[in-house]
């Protein structure tokens, strides 16, 4: 149908620490299609774009922009030559109004000010001309994610960008609001613009893209027509193998389970007297995953760093293996039987800069045998990590290199091997796999799993519904910092009936919520 | 994706290493070289030849060499504890003046010295010591509890320090009928013995060897190291972990106090009489220099402090005898060294390069 836009011939970038990200990777752009690239994440498709957009400047390798090569010498130059790129992190000023954000850079000017009135009609057109519903004198502040997406979509088109970088635009979408996103999508593509999708989720990549390059371990894997390729086809050639999908033939029944936790009531306030969690209740026993599902920002964060002690909470008890926690120090939690993996597996979930046996230890390195009274012991320390790296099939060179070299996934795997030696009865898993591979992310499930029918009670926070659903055994769906669903069984739950609790169209009775406890 | 061989090369983390901070030495001192060269305007190869070799000319200067790195590697010491903990505390100067005030009290006092040696001498160390430990515990304190600035606590208190520490030495200490203030001669049981015949090399040097192995093995073997470690690199894994950042803080505040109070302890008995220091020693920034220079690492640290403590003697030594060099020049070697050492991104260009080249050449 249509010309090359974009072309990267013979891309290879090589970064200062000596990783090489991109390594002679050829991938064209037909004007006005949908190409999605996939890949592991650690594949270098990050970079690669990266490498577009002019954040990065390959080693070698050049790009041609319609037909004619290109330098971009930073990404102001890319924008002001018609490529735009909505990031994972959104880019915008809270206090400062939709429009405002749309023009900023380029703002109109009336003498030496910013023509606020000229910038809201300039920016309702563009909404409107691309189907967009928002209202453009909101404050940024005020939005939900997927109005703030909009916005930073509006912003690249603002600048009149051609092609449209979109980094894994629907992790923070609830599936109405994906299926949103899609129309629009299209719409572009039907106005002449070209779409760079980039994304985990084969399902979506397969339904909205005309075609998709595969990348792993930074190589190009080929570009395949989106019809004529199918998910099992594409995953292979993501991680080179074979993958299963469900995990319930791996579920074994526990006899007599113990209670692991018990919340009741629990309210949390943050510093500016802002509530953020309002009365969460609920209970797990051993041997079953609670999975709690919701868009990202609605309490679920605030309401696990109070279970795990990193903020103080004002009312409620949390009780873990029937231990009243309140006034326990996070190190007393933990030697409680509680074990954590966090969120951010690079804020609070390592330390880059030390070696993989170091941040292994950290929370048992005051445990026989790994230390004595004073000293440390560095043999079985050295055992003990070569052990994990080895059960949990961490890709390193050794358990001395540092952890910061390894890819996402790999540093993950380093984070849940560690809460997972500590034999905890209680384990806390906070996106246990976001922004990693599906290889990890599958052997990360079937530890937890594993966990489980050990008899051990984990409790499952995600802001990916395919995750939550394959994994949990009972369900609660958050909403604006309170419980606003409960499912005792997954059986017969429907990702699109999960969307409309999280987006609050819909609540379950305070009864059929009160049923998340049990009975002591 | 990484480099999988096992072969040695200059790109391997380990030698790329040295690399870069022999490349950041050989810089400094070419610029040093290119000083020379404009003070004295001349081509002075002689004079910067003079400035790295006279130090070893003779057992007297290497001596001198030896002694006057001590307080620096002590100062080194006891900031890399600090860096280590991710703490950016300076006051490791007034710790060494207001303890060597302290220790010169114990060391003047008939009453408190025993008569034996050693005895003496270590009684004094260790004064000098808890001295400094008590006195850190204040920024310690501030800091852990208050969570206020360790920086500007430290370099006030070094301020604060040094006034009640010279009220104390003028109203208490000082001995009338001397030009300028010093205290009574310290007595002679307390003064470290010498080591090495004819210098000034005293045993405070293996006092010194000692501490750095002491704080090695703290560092890497031992489970509070662990956990300063641990905080120093990422303090939100420290605490999600379950380390307490508070009672972390305090010791090792503690423990960097007592190294520098040690420091100042040996330093006043090992090369003075009697207590005369009149203004700050200017260990603090030094301490954080050689903590800089040697990586936040005890080995290190010694080696930065013979480094460094060579390059000043050999200054020294050049200033006796040349009207055009002063003591002083010898800080720009320092500050460029400093500065090239730290800089993550030296030499970081050309490493990429080579590996492109490697790369290219697998396939």
């Amino acid at each position: 149908m249509q010309d090359i836009i974009l072309k990267l011939e013979h891309i290879t970038k090589i970064y200062p620490n000596g990783t090489v990200a991109n390594k002679d990777i050829n991938i064209e752009l037909k004007k006005g299609e949908i190409h999605s690239i996939v890949g592991e994440n650690g594949a270098g498709k990050s970079t690669l774009m990266k490498v577009i957009f002019a954040i990065e400047k390959q080693t070698t390798g050049k790009i041609y922009y319609k037909g004619k090569e290109v330098n971009f010498s930073n990404s102001m130059d890319a924008i002001a030559n018609g490529i735009g790129m909505v990031h994972q992190h959104f880019m915008l000023i809270p206090s400062f109004t939709v429009a405002e954000n749309i023009v900023l850079g380029a703002e109109p000017k009336k003498g030496l000010f910013i023509d606020k009135k000229e910038a809201v009609r300039v920016t309702q057109e563009l909404a409107k001309k691309y189907n967009f519903d928002i209202d453009v004198t909101q404050k940024v502040a005020d939005l939900n994610v997927s109005a703030k997406q909009k916005v930073e979509i509006l912003k690249t088109l603002y600048r009149n960008a051609e092609v449209i970088i979109l980094d894994e635009p629907t992790a923070v979408l609830t599936p109405q609001e994906t299926e949103q996103l899609f129309e629009q999508l299209l719409k572009f593509k039907e106005l002449g613009h070209t779409i760079v999708f980039i994304s985990h989720k084969l399902n979506e990549v397969k339904q909205i893209s005309d075609r998709v390059s595969v990348i792993r371990l930074g190589e190009s894997k080929g570009t395949y027509d989106a019809e004529g390729i199918t998910i099992e086809k594409l995953t292979e050639l993501i991680i080179g193998r074979k993958l299963e999908t469900s995990y319930d033939e791996y579920r074994r029944p526990v006899e007599n389970p113990k209670m692991i936790l018990d919340v009741r009531h629990l309210s949390y306030k943050d510093s500016a007297g802002v509530p953020k969690v309002k009365d969460a209740s609920f209970s797990i026993k051993g041997g079953e995953i609670l999975g709690i599902a919701g868009v990202q920002g609605n309490g679920q964060e605030e309401l696990i760093r109070a279970i795990t002690g990193l903020i103080p909470f004002q009312e409620g008890t949390v009780k873990i293996c029937g231990k009243e926690t309140q006034t326990l120090t996070i190190m007393e939690k933990r030697n409680a039987g509680m074990s954590y993996i966090p969120e951010d597996r690079m804020i609070d979930g390592c330390a880059a800069e030390a070696s993989n046996s170091d941040n292994l230890i950290s929370t048992t390195y005051t445990k026989k045998p790994i230390s004595g009274l004073v000293f440390l012991n560095n043999k079985v320390i050295k055992n003990r990590s070569q052990e994990l790296i080895k059960r949990f099939a961490v890709k390193t060179n050794s358990e001395k290199e540092k952890v910061g070299a390894l890819s996402g996934g790999n540093i993950q795997k380093v984070v849940v091997a560690r809460e997972w030696s500590t034999n905890p009865e209680l384990m806390i898993a906070e996106q246990p796999t976001r922004g990693i591979d599906v290889g990890s992310a599958n052997a990360i499930h079937k530890e937890l799993i594993e966990m489980r029918n050990q008899g051990k009670g984990i409790l499952l926070v995600s802001a990916d519904l395919n995750e939550v659903m394959a994994l949990s055994d009972r369900l609660l769906v958050m909403d604006d910092g309170k419980v606003v669903a409960y499912f005792d069984s997954m059986k017969g739950v429907t990702e699109s009936e999960l969307g409309l609790y999280m987006l609050g169209v819909e609540h379950h009775s305070e009864e059929v919520i009160r049923g998340a406890c049990y009975e002591e | 994706m990484k480099n999988k061989s096992k072969n040695f090369k200059w790109t391997n983390e380990g030698p790329f290493e040295f690399l870069r901070i022999m490349a950041s030495i050989f810089t400094a001192l070419l610029v040093t070289f290119i000083v020379l060269c404009v003070v004295t305007k001349s081509f002075a190869l002689n004079i910067f030849v003079d400035l790295l070799t006279y130090p070893s000319r003779s057992m007297f200067y290497f001596g001198y060499v030896l002694v006057k790195m001590i307080p620096l590697c002590f100062a080194g010491l006891a900031t890399l504890l600090y860096f280590r903990t991710g703490l950016f505390n300076l006051s490791t100067e007034g710790v060494f003046y207001f303890s060597g005030v302290v220790a010169t009290w114990v060391a003047v006092n008939p009453n408190i010295m025993t008569g034996n040696e050693i005895l003496d001498s270590f009684i004094t160390i260790m004064v000098a010591g808890v001295a400094g430990a008590l006195i850190a515990l204040i920024p310690g304190f501030l800091k852990a509890k208050l969570n206020a600035d360790e920086m500007v606590i430290s370099l006030m208190l070094n301020s604060i320090l040094f006034g009640i520490g010279y009220y104390i030495v003028l109203t208490y200490l000082a001995v009338p009928g001397i030009s300028g203030t010093a205290s009574a001669d310290f007595i002679d049981t307390a003064r470290l013995t010498k080591l090495i015949p004819k210098t000034q090399v005293h045993t405070g040097l293996i006092i010194m060897f000692v501490m750095v192995v002491l704080v090695y093995i703290l560092l890497f073997k031992t489970k509070l190291g662990y956990a300063i470690r641990m905080t120093g690199l990422n303090k939100n894994f420290a605490k999600y972990s379950g380390m307490s950042a508070f009672g972390l803080f305090m010791v090792v505040h503690l423990l960097a106090g007592f190294i520098g109070g040690m420091g100042s302890g040996v330093e006043l008995m090992g090369l003075y009489k009697k207590f005369n220091w009149s203004s700050l020693p200017g260990l603090g920034f030094t301490g954080a220099l050689m903590a800089n220079i040697g990586k936040n690492h005890p080995i290190g640290v010694l080696i930065a402090a013979f480094g460094i403590s060579y390059l000043r003697a050999g200054a020294q030594l050049l200033a006796n005898s040349n009207p055009f060099i002063d003591i002083s020049m010898i800080s720009i070697v320092e500050v460029i060294l400093t500065l090239l050492i730290s800089s993550q991104y030296f030499l970081r260009a050309w490493r990429s390069k080579q590996m492109l080249k490697e790369e290219q050449k697998n396939g």
